[in-house]
């Protein structure tokens, strides 16, 4: 479970979120919302540790979150692309799979590339990918990398109908699999049971 | 997790070859450097410490270089996000980065070396005992420009000009490597401070660097 208590985050001057209290428990999708410059971003950011709150603290289970619990329970997929484009698509799978202790499994990656792609070539660099095909690489690192958290900036965005609905079963997936996904987005996915927030 | 670190190498290893690029485009310039060096001053004896200087300083300009361009593309705000939350530290990934980038250099300084020496009319006499200072002092330097970098690419212009204040870690390098040059390269004693500042650098810079980047470029 993660327990958000009177968390409150200062951007300079700037009071960016202001007291936010919320329980969020495993199996559970949590959709936060808001108008652009609210601050989902920012929220997530703290959640996942890169942000040292104002005031208040964010606890999983009894423990508050830090770089240690960050890393051992946490993916947190951003909206912008973090890949390398100098290197393959498979180079880039690996690399990012080694860093997280993951040993690359062939046949399971195939199998994730051709759930997202119709046809991808993997040994194909990078940067030769179009913007949809790159965000779904992100999609890809959360099947292959088995955290129980998932913070997600903005899924969706980009990405044609047919992808935002095997993304969107990707995620129900997850919650009846015990996991946790919090997600900021404009686009609400057709998720049944869903939890929201809306940032003021 | 040992396994993986190796996997981790071998792609920073494969990634800095495909960026060896930018290191030969430094290295052009430094012979080109070195070449208008040699020209400018070339009706007046030079001593081989002035040469050494030389190549020091330029050194130390493609180190600075070197490593602020990597730190800004493998650095970048999503790609920290992402060493934050992987299982290996942030300061594991900087020390993998750090290496490769001085086996980068190393590898460019020695090829480069006797091209070097001609431009500057260098005795060939030095040429290990100069590659084995070069190379023991690139450790360093790599090291110290990593956090230089670190704050230069900060996101607040007003802190990015406090990378400045790291400099004069650089100095003792420059004042031991001219002083090392008249001692001869069997005295492994003399080449101690060498080991003893890399320790001390391999022992901080990593964990500066790090809080460096989270703090400053999140």
């Amino acid at each position: 479970m993660l327990k958000i208590s009177n968390l409150s985050y200062a951007r300079g001057n700037q009071l960016t979120l202001k007291n936010i209290n919320l329980s969020i428990n495993h199996s559970e999708i949590f959709l936060i919302k808001g108008p652009n410059g609210k601050g989902k971003s920012t929220f997530l950011s703290c959640l996942a540790g890169f942000l040292d709150p104002l005031e208040g603290n964010i606890k999983y289970f009894s423990d508050i979150v830090d770089p240690v619990i960050a890393s051992k329970n946490f993916i947190f997929i951003s909206e912008e692309n973090f890949a390398y484009e100098d290197l393959t698509i498979l180079q880039n799978i690996n690399y990012w799979l080694s860093l997280n202790n993951v040993t690359p499994n062939t046949e399971v990656i195939k199998n994730g590339i051709s759930y997202l792609y119709d046809q991808l070539d993997i040994t194909k660099k990078f940067h030769y990918l179009s913007f949809g095909q790159k965000r779904k690489m992100r999609i890809l690192l959360l099947l292959l990398i088995n955290k129980p958290v998932w913070i997600l900036d903005d899924p969706f965005n980009g990405l044609d109908e047919e992808s935002i609905k095997k993304i969107t079963k990707i995620i129900s997936m997850k919650r009846d699999k015990q996991g946790m996904v919090i997600i900021a987005t404009h686009i609400i996915p057709m998720i049944t049971g869903m939890k929201e927030y809306e940032l003021q | 997790m040992i396994n993986n670190f190796f996997v981790l190498c071998s792609k920073e290893f494969h990634l800095m070859l495909i960026k060896s690029y930018q290191t030969m485009i430094l290295f052009c310039f430094i012979i080109i450097a070195s070449s208008i060096f040699g020209l400018a001053l070339r009706y007046i004896q030079i001593d081989s410490k002035i040469s050494m200087t030389v190549i020091w300083l330029l050194l130390f300009l493609t180190v600075i270089i070197k490593v602020e361009k990597v730190y800004l593309e493998d650095f970048s705000e999503p790609k920290i996000q992402q060493y934050m939350t992987s299982l290996f530290a942030l300061e594991v990934v900087i020390l993998i980065k750090n290496f490769m980038i001085y086996l980068n250099l190393v590898v460019f300084f020695f090829i480069t070396s006797p091209l070097i020496f001609l431009t500057l009319s260098l005795d060939f006499k030095f040429f290990w005992q100069i590659n084995v200072l070069a190379s023991l002092s690139l450790l360093s330097l790599v090291f110290i420009s990593s956090i230089t970098a670190s704050i230069a690419n900060s996101k607040s212009n007003r802190l990015a000009i406090t990378s400045v204040m790291t400099l004069p870690l650089f100095i003792p390098l420059l004042i031991f490597s001219v002083g090392a040059l008249d001692v001869d390269l069997g005295n492994i004693n003399s080449y101690l401070f060498f080991f003893a500042y890399f320790l001390l650098n391999l022992a901080f810079s990593p964990l500066l660097t790090s809080f460096a980047l989270k703090k400053l470029s999140m």
